[in-house]
């Protein structure tokens, strides 16, 4: 195929999922436009070094549409799974009476998924990024019972927030800005600009505080709708930083502590949270609000290496690189994270939609949980020893802090194994038919990515250390007396700290009070053997925040003991 | 020099409205023909004029009523602007009108106040100075008046008789102000930049007081706080007088008068040195937040789309207190894109009403299922008062933002951009929501037979009309002749270089 061709497939690829609409009727509709993204995306890959540019300067206010490296990997990465799930889709919604407003919704967030990550500058960036978020709230909504519906709400709620604040953040650095792209408002983004706009994408990306909807909209939407959100969708808040956030000027470099402090407190966060959850994508969500502590840690990274006295500097000037070279090479490793995030995400909520039919869908799922935390061989593990490769010479002290993270993430998807594990099987499905499909082709693609990544690392950056210590500890737990944990650690509702409050407020109100008794809560969606052990409603109160507490604590001692075991081999 | 053109755009209305008066009830046919031929007539007369102005021709028709005092039509880019958009959308709304009246009495009176109160306002959106603008907004009042009654229940009776109260109210307020500038300034002739720079060192005062006269008049068509009342109230009219009152007449005539006195009689550098532009700010911007906070507790459906306009319209006056290009062609396509989203959720809310009998929020359930068209139409209208892009509200919003913000002013009026996108977010989804993620009720509250489409086709197609204008004018923004085109033309006029 001729490169001359690009642009127009990139035009293909953003207006593919509106023709579909005209068919959504038909279970696989969503599959074709997805497909074809697919196939451009590939086709475009294999035109190394060209950045195809399509200027549509009558649409909006003058736009356009482009592909560089960043984009076009994050492209190859969503086009698969949106691929992937609509078929997963397709091969089980034959009895399903909402199908077709499901996958209207579903395409539209597609387009607008498509359409951000091919925009060309800010407008169509946030053209495709509300039209993506709004869209997604039917998927969360799809179900239409009092849980999805509290969901939709959270969900919508954050996300017209986060559009608003974004519109504003935009329209504050714009008016510095003689036009529209990305670099140029980089160049002329100052504080209020790049705050507001860290405020924007923190709600995408579920920073603690702001995830509130998180946990809900994940158990909401049916397996496909949640594999994109969770994969793809939540990556257009890490494009998003990667186009807007000011990481490549001076001024920024004060914010580099403050950014570190988010990610790291994101990530314990996250898996001190979700190793309280009973609910298996509850815990799939509060991990990825672990794994997106590391996004705002890289841009701590990215920003520190304009410090002054200059580490950056002066590592450049080790290794005879700039200091320019270096940030690109750290955006070319968040992007790698990105993809592997996004992929093996993805991968799990499709899996975890199987687990239930047969017990064989557990090895796959253990497998993805390995590669999410991070085990030899996997991709996890080289997408952090890249990370790891890229910050050693900057920040010596990160490496032992990235041994301990892994660890961390490696007792959370401990905890979901245990959790599926415990999962009966109704055994109603074959272990092979159509549904099957899609959750193993992105596991295949899990299970190859590391081809990709290998280019970036070597093998040696992160040893299986953190790995084998934390499935060590979870294993003594699960091998524990019974009721041993069970006395100690008590759960929580998903959405944790906020959720609870939200719980209290609405306690106190007595109108409100009243209404709140005949609604089923939370726990109703429970598997039974798990509900059993839920507690009741009165004790699901703020005393459960000190538990929460302490095992915050006791996950800071790990990860201060992995890291202290970490800075030895290395 | 063309002298005729402007008053032929004016009699093309104006003479089809007074013919259907005498015509009998059951003369169905010949008053649509008369209708539709009015209307499209009108556009034709509209496109050659839209040519012309675009080429800088001259447009004008003077009539002495007295030594001094002149009736004058007169086309420049700003009523050029308003004319096309209240004939283009005149002409859907009488499409619309026909299919909802259809077996309603009084339709031969209905139409020909329906005629006269559009004929008026493409009489104010031509008229060349003061005097005559005058002449046509009071006009406008006393036409729409038997439309808000049209339906002679006590509510409707209640509703029409506050109306009158308000805007003949303001229309006195506009009338003291015309003439106290008159007397100071002689006839007041709408110009490019204003006129009246001569006199703003020595006759300061008397400017200013005469300015809150003229945008107290103006404010009550314009809905602006505290002198909205009215508009909440005049939603028991039938849902193509709402269209018509919301989007192509009585509230646009008010905010358009407030953009020819700050522009064409004050000029904006004479209305910024007096301190009047922050006045109308702070009145825009109050206007903006409370509108849509009162729209946040009605459960009617139109009272809640009435609310939202409250808000909307003062966008267009926070884009003339802005000093600065930027924020000027924000107000200015505002007045077009408001229009053509508010015309479409008021189309939309009749359908529901008259189709379905659902008049409340709550009641709207499952609507998108049984009115698939319809509802696309509502979402993509309410969508785009949120200020969703593509649509046309989004270029508004983000053009008022960067005005805003080149003027130095952005630390207020961007938190009030934000408040009033989360309000109408806050108003709008739950809409949504019901429309298209609830279950279908059991039954209706009074549901209309089925026909070939979701509701009567000339009930069916307008909102879907206006719906793609909608999204067009903000999708094609850049393009050549769109709304935003003309409206920087216009700017481009109104600021000395």
């Amino acid at each position: 195929m001729s490169p001359d061709l690009a642009p127009w497939l990139l035009l293909g690829i953003a207006l593919a999922p509106w023709p579909a609409l005209v068919f959504a009727r038909h279970a696989w509709a969503p599959l074709a436009p997805a497909l074809l993204a697919l196939a451009a995306a590939i086709a475009l890959a294999s035109f190394n070094g060209i950045d195809p540019r399509l200027d549509l300067p009558w649409l909006l206010l003058g736009t356009g549409l482009r592909l560089d490296a960043v984009t076009g990997a994050l492209l190859l990465m969503s086009a698969l799974l949106w691929s992937a799930a609509a078929f997963h889709h397709a091969a089980q919604a034959g009895h399903d009476p909402r199908g077709t407003r499901f996958r209207v919704f579903f395409l539209l967030a597609m387009a607008g998924n498509f359409w951000l990550l091919l925009a060309a500058d800010a407008l169509g960036f946030f053209l495709g990024y509300a039209l993506m978020g709004l869209s997604a709230a039917g998927l969360v909504a799809h179900r239409d019972t009092h849980s999805t519906r509290h969901a939709t709400r959270a969900y919508l709620a954050f996300t017209v927030l986060g559009e608003t604040v974004l519109f504003a953040a935009l329209a504050v650095i714009a008016a510095n800005a003689p036009d529209l792209r990305p670099e140029t408002l980089r160049a002329h983004a100052g504080p209020v600009g790049a705050a507001l706009l860290l405020f924007a994408f923190a709600i995408k990306l579920a920073a603690p505080g702001l995830h509130l909807w998180l946990p809900l909209a994940y158990r909401a939407a049916p397996a496909p709708g949640a594999a994109v959100m969770a994969g793809a969708m939540m990556k257009a808040g890490v494009l998003g930083l990667i186009l807007f956030l000011p990481w490549d000027q001076t001024w920024f470099a004060g914010w580099s502590p403050w950014l570190m402090l988010l990610g790291i407190t994101a990530s314990l966060y996250g898996v001190a949270m979700g190793l309280m959850q009973t609910d298996m994508r509850t815990v799939l969500a509060y991990s990825s609000l672990s794994q997106m502590g590391w996004v705002f840690l890289i841009f701590g990274i990215e920003a520190s290496l304009f410090l002054e006295p200059a580490p950056g500097a002066l590592a450049a000037a080790a290794s005879g690189t700039t200091v320019g070279a270096q940030q690109s090479a750290l955006i070319a490793v968040l992007v790698g994270f990105a993809v592997h995030h996004g992929l093996v995400k993805g991968a799990l909520f499709l899996v975890l939609d199987r687990v239930a039919t047969h017990r064989l869908w557990l090895w796959p799922l253990g497998l993805l949980a390995l590669a999410l935390a991070g085990a030899p061989l996997t991709s996890g593990w080289w997408a952090k020893g890249a990370l790891k490769i890229a910050v050693e010479p900057v920040m010596p002290g990160l490496g032992p802090w990235l041994m301990a993270a892994t660890a961390a993430t490696t007792l959370l998807m401990a905890r979901l194994l245990y959790l599926a594990f415990r999962t009966p099987a109704t055994g109603a499905a074959p272990i092979l038919d159509r549904a099957a499909i899609g959750p193993l082709i992105v596991t295949a693609a899990v299970l190859l990515l590391p081809l990709w990544l290998a280019g970036a690392t070597r093998p040696e950056a992160l040893g299986a250390l953190p790995v084998l210590l934390a499935l060590g500890l979870a294993a003594i737990v699960a091998y524990a007396p019974p009721g041993f944990l069970r006395q100690r650690v008590r759960t929580l509702p998903p959405g944790d700290l906020p959720a609870l409050l939200w719980q209290e407020w609405r306690l106190r109100r007595p109108r409100l009070a009243a209404a709140n008794m005949q609604r089923p809560d939370w726990r109703e969606h429970l598997p039974s053997p798990i509900r059993a052990r839920a507690p009741r409603p009165a004790g699901a109160s703020m005393s459960h925040w000190a538990r929460g507490g302490a095992l915050l604590l006791s996950l800071i001692v790990l990860a201060a003991l992995s890291a202290w075991l970490g800075t030895g081999p290395s | 020099m063309n002298t005729t053109l402007p008053l032929l755009i004016v009699l093309s209305s104006l003479i089809p409205g007074i013919a259907i008066f005498f015509l009998r009830e059951g003369r169905h046919t010949l008053r649509t023909v008369l209708n539709l031929s009015g209307a499209v007539l009108k556009l034709a007369l509209v496109g050659v004029l839209i040519h012309g102005v675009f080429h800088e021709q001259m447009f004008e028709t003077r009539w002495q009523l007295a030594p001094g005092l002149e009736l004058v039509l007169h086309a420049d880019a700003m009523s050029v602007l308003f004319v096309a958009l209240s004939t283009l959308l005149w002409l859907v709304t009488t499409v619309y009108a026909i299919g909802y009246l259809e077996h309603s009495p009084h339709r031969s009176r209905f139409f020909g106040f329906f005629s006269l109160c559009v004929s008026a306002t493409v009489g104010l959106a031509l008229a060349g100075n003061l005097v005559t603008f005058v002449i046509f907004y009071e006009l406008l009042t006393l036409a729409t008046y038997p439309l808000v009654a049209h339906r002679g229940t006590p509510d409707a009776l209640r509703g029409a008789r506050v109306y009158l109260r308000y805007t003949l109210a303001g229309g006195a307020l506009l009338l003291v102000g015309a003439v106290w500038l008159h007397q100071l300034a002689g006839p007041i002739e709408f110009v490019a930049g204003g006129s009246l720079g001569g006199y703003a060192e020595t006759h300061g005062l008397a400017l200013s007081a005469i300015f809150v006269l003229l945008i107290l008049g103006l404010g009550v068509k314009a809905a602006l706080f505290p002198l909205h009342g009215w508009l909440p109230q005049a939603m028991v009219a039938p849902a193509p007088v709402s269209a018509l009152l919301h989007a192509v007449a009585v509230v646009k005539a008010g905010a358009f008068g407030i953009l020819r006195v700050v522009y064409d009689v004050y000029g904006v550098t004479v209305a910024a040195d007096l301190g009047l532009l922050t006045l109308l700010g702070v009145l825009a911007g109050i206007t903006i937040v409370y509108g849509s906070l009162r729209a946040l507790r009605e459960d009617g459906l139109k009272k809640r789309l009435a609310w939202s306009t409250v808000s909307q319209v003062s966008y267009i006056a926070l884009g003339a207190s802005i000093f600065g290009p930027i924020a000027t062609v924000g107000g200015i396509v505002h007045l077009v894109h408001q229009g053509l989203m508010k015309i479409t959720l008021f189309f939309a809310a009749g359908n529901y009403a008259e189709t379905l009998g659902v008049h409340k929020v709550s009641e709207l359930d499952g609507a998108g299922r049984r009115m698939p068209g319809t509802s696309w139409a509502f979402s993509l209208g309410a969508l785009g008062m949120i200020g969703v892009p593509p649509l046309a509200g989004f270029i508004s919003k983000w053009y008022l933002a960067e005005g805003a913000l080149a003027a130095g002013v952005g630390a207020w009026v961007l938190p009030v951009l934000i408040a009033s996108s989360l309000l109408n977010a806050a108003y709008f989804l739950p809409i949504l929501y019901r429309i298209w993620l609830r279950p279908l009720p059991a039954a209706w509250p009074e549901e209309m037979p089925r026909g070939r489409f979701e509701t009567a086709a000339a009930l069916y197609w307008p909102p879907l009309v206006t719906a793609a204008l909608a999204v067009a004018a903000g999708l094609f923004a850049a393009a050549p002749w769109s709304p935003l085109e003309w409206a920087e033309l216009i700017a481009l006029r109104e600021y000395p270089r």
